[in-house]
């Protein structure tokens, strides 16, 4: 056969591959969206704060040690502990780890608690960096700071994990805010299930345009920066349409490090957080899965959209591109790790569906979806014959990429209303609707980046520039 | 490829207006809640002193309040409803009691019945914030009604039951419409009276175990001291998770028990137990904890030989005990931890 007519038959061949599994996505993210949208029915007009009323009154036998690992995180700290110190729950300790921090984190905080050094004795549950010190607020005596030789994230909440003294630890990053009914509502799930559910996560939002005083998010806006907008969509999109639906059958492998609870004695039995990846909050998730279905025990992960924790998003696209890297690099590091639970009946709806969901959708979807880019481009070079194929699956991008993501803002906005302002919601969907020809493209890119940092053993996290929360009580730590 | 091409356009402009038409509409009704909203605060503004009169003052008629349409009941409800997640008194039970019975009881009987989940849930807590004892009947019809409830809503129900018939509670309780866990049992019985909770210690030993487990945590959290016999009796228990939760009860209520027994469980088997009577013997004079404390403070187990060195620390001249400990060890573990506990102020 002539090699011109092979290789266009291939590239043909290829095209109807990729516009194949855009369909199957389309259909699973439709599947999701309605699952989501039927749970925010149930719940839009139930009166929350009557509930967390009645949850106040039982939760204090469940305390919660909060782990705040820090590094080089002078710019938010104070807000994010101040945030803490104000949450409404009856018992719980705040312990911040500072991780061999450069800048003035350790400083800033001794200054602002009035922390005074402390002997305590620790137990070495999981193998840490050695600690130089331990402080305790003389102020607030359920705040604790640990100093310690740098070892990574991984390694500084395992360290939070041996100082902590109560049977859940919530993992809060320290540049984020939680609202003050947000550790009650995240711990619902736990207590509610009788102890069935050994970790929940709740939802992250973006703070960046927001005021934020005293640790406590008091006015939402939107952001100028385009680049945030646009992250503020994803979000979104993300928490509504993956993981709610997920969270429905125990099929979460994912729950933000920036904001999540567990039982501390599931994770010590799976020995903590792995400090080999970049990714340790969902390895920490995936593991929990591997080892509970391998053990036929009957637990479950899950995700909650109530209890909210605000963070900064990067404003830069370099920053960006930081995060997103990481993000996949992780992802990949975690399947990979586990990758024998992929079809294997043995762990049940997690092996069957959420593994095969991660791996095909989340993890090669990028590369499937940048190939089909790259197949548009190509397409005008090819010929005439080509190009009424390429804009078919140009249309199918605009449905995935575009669409979708302005139904999560509508959805948002019927559910949850954030942001009440009509300009503020029609800007969301504007830029929502301008996903698929910039942001989605790039973000694939980026994201193919992490696949081959993760096969390459890149272990760097890179660093990414953080301003600060509006209005953020930056006078008390200077 | 024309006609696929086509397809995928049309859908595409197809859904791009259900998007833009679904917008509008969430505006629409997002102007239309604000409206509302406005509307319903300008009536609770204009009438805020009248229910004050009523309801701090007591000095007013309910009548004088009463509802004449859709949006003069939902701000009375939210009034009613504000005053009564802030103040409590015996007042305002009586006076929104009336009000409810007389202007809102048909609202809240139409919202037992919604389609709507949540509207249903909110009324359940209203009924049970205001003890509203006219809607029990209607509250009870719920459980044999032909809708699916909840398991959010068949607690509340039962919370309600508990409240409400204080002698039929038993029935409902012991043998639920759904499996309850610790948790839901625990959300119940807290809520009983004491009179209630020694109906059902009269038949322990016919409860399910998980509720055995709560009612002796409720005991303990509770402080109910005059329960005290049934914890000595649940020591005795083959049950270990009873015993251990029996000697949590009891240094929940700073009590403390016959040495003997004491020290049965200070050589026991399970470190659980050694932990709670290391607790109980923060409560007992030195001479009688002094022996067993001073062995669990070389306990194998860390939580056990904490507990040991706080409950000396409690103790009256107990710091000089674990001073001598501390000079005279050689476990150089339980030094340490005693160390620490020396030193905290």
């Amino acid at each position: 056969m002539d090699l011109t007519i092979l290789s266009s038959s291939l590239f043909k061949f290829y095209g109807f591959i990729v516009f194949v599994y855009m369909i199957i996505v389309l259909i699973v993210y439709t599947a999701m969206l309605l699952i989501a949208l039927f749970r925010l029915k149930k719940e839009r007009k139930l009166d929350k704060f009557m509930i967390d009323e009645e949850n106040l009154k039982f939760v204090y036998s469940q305390p919660v040690s909060i782990i705040v690992p820090a590094f080089n995180e002078e710019v938010g700290i104070i807000s994010s502990v101040l945030s803490l110190l104000a949450l409404k729950y009856p018992n719980y300790e705040v312990i911040v780890v500072n991780d061999g921090s450069k800048d003035n984190t350790e400083q800033y905080m001794i200054d602002h608690f009035q922390m005074k050094p402390i002997k305590k004795t620790v137990r070495q549950l999981l193998k840490t960096e050695k600690l130089t010190g331990i402080w305790q607020s003389s102020i607030h005596p359920n705040l604790l700071l640990i100093t310690k030789e740098n070892g990574g994230k991984a390694d500084a909440l395992n360290t939070g994990i041996n100082i902590s003294k109560y049977p859940y630890f919530c993992s809060i990053d320290g540049d984020s805010v939680l609202d003050d009914t947000s550790l009650l509502r995240v711990m619902k799930p736990i207590i509610e299930s009788n102890k069935k559910v050994i970790a929940t996560g709740g939802t992250v939002r973006i703070a960046n345009g927001s005021d934020v005083q005293m640790g406590t998010v008091s006015r939402i806006n939107l952001p100028s920066e385009t680049v945030v907008v646009m992250q503020i969509v994803e979000y979104m999109r993300a928490f509504f349409m993956g993981r709610i639906a997920l969270s429905k059958h125990n099929l979460v492998l994912i729950i933000s490090g920036a904001f999540s609870v567990f039982s501390k004695q599931e994770v010590l039995n799976v020995g903590g957080y792995a400090r080999d990846t970049v990714g340790e909050d969902m390895e920490l998730v995936v593991r929990l899965h591997h080892v509970a279905r391998k053990n036929k025990e009957d637990k479950e992960i899950v995700f909650t959209p109530d209890p909210v924790c605000w963070t900064e998003a990067p404003a830069t696209l370099s920053g960006l591109h930081q995060q997103r890297k990481r993000w996949q690099q992780g992802l990949t590091e975690s399947l990979w790790k586990h990758k024998t639970m992929l079809f294997n009946p043995r762990y049940g709806a997690v092996g069957m569906l959420s593994m095969p969901y991660f791996i095909f959708i989340e993890l090669i979807g990028p590369l499937i979806e940048l190939s089909g880019y790259l197949y548009m481009l190509l397409s005008i070079f090819m010929g005439d014959a080509y190009i009424p194929f390429a804009i078919l699956l140009g249309m199918l991008f605009v449905l995935y990429g575009s669409m979708f993501s302005m139904t999560s803002v509508l959805l948002e906005a019927w559910s949850q209303d954030s942001y009440p302002k009509v300009q503020d919601l029609t800007r969301l969907l504007i830029v929502a609707l301008t996903e698929a020809f910039w942001y989605r493209p790039l973000t694939l890119i980026w994201r193919a980046e992490g696949m081959i940092a993760a096969l390459r053993g890149n272990r760097d996290w890179g660093t990414i520039e953080r301003k600060g929360f509006i209005n953020e009580d930056s006078a008390s730590i200077k | 490829m024309s006609l696929q091409l086509l397809t995928i356009a049309g859908s595409i402009i197809f859904l791009l207006f259900i998007v833009i038409g679904l917008y509008v509409l969430l505006v629409i009704q997002r102007i239309n809640t604000i409206k509302r909203k406005r509307k319903i605060e300008a009536i609770i503004e204009a009438r805020q002193e009248d229910w004050y009169a009523l309801l701090i003052d007591g000095n007013l008629k309910v009548d004088k309040l009463a509802p004449t349409n859709a949006l003069e009941i939902e701000a009375a409800d939210q009034v009613l409803y504000r005053y009564r997640q802030n103040f409590d008194s015996e007042l305002i039970h009586r006076k929104t009691f009336e009000f409810t019975e007389l202007y809102l009881e048909l609202s809240y009987r139409e919202k037992l019945k919604s389609k709507q989940w949540s509207v249903r849930m909110n009324t359940l807590l209203r009924i049970r914030l205001y003890k509203l004892e006219y809607m029990a009947e209607d509250v009870l019809n719920m459980l044999s009604s032909k809708r699916k409830h909840s398991k959010e809503e068949i607690l509340n129900i039962y919370k309600i039951i508990g409240m409400m018939y204080p002698e039929r509670f038993m029935a409902y309780f012991i043998n639920p419409i759904i499996q309850l866990g610790e948790f839901d049992y625990r959300r119940i019985i807290v809520t009983l009276q004491t009179t209630q909770l020694v109906l059902l210690i009269k038949q322990f030993d016919e409860l399910p175990k998980v509720m055995q487990y709560v009612i002796v945590d409720v005991v303990g959290d509770k402080f109910y001291i005059e329960l005290l016999p049934l914890l000595q009796k649940c020591l005795s228990s083959d049950d270990i998770e009873l015993r251990i939760r029996a000697l949590k009860a009891v240094a929940h209520l700073d009590t403390c028990l016959d040495p003997e027994v004491s020290e049965s469980f200070a050589i026991s088997e399970v470190w659980e137990e050694r932990l709670m009577v290391a607790k109980i013997y923060a409560n007992a004079p030195l001479e009688v904890a002094h022996d067993s404390l001073t062995k669990l403070l070389s306990d194998p187990v860390y939580q056990v030989r904490k507990q040991a060195a706080e409950s000396l620390k409690i103790i009256r001249t107990g710091d000089e005990v674990l001073q001598i400990f501390i000079q005279q060890s050689d476990d150089k573990f339980a030094v340490e931890m005693a160390t620490e506990i020396v030193g905290r102020s």
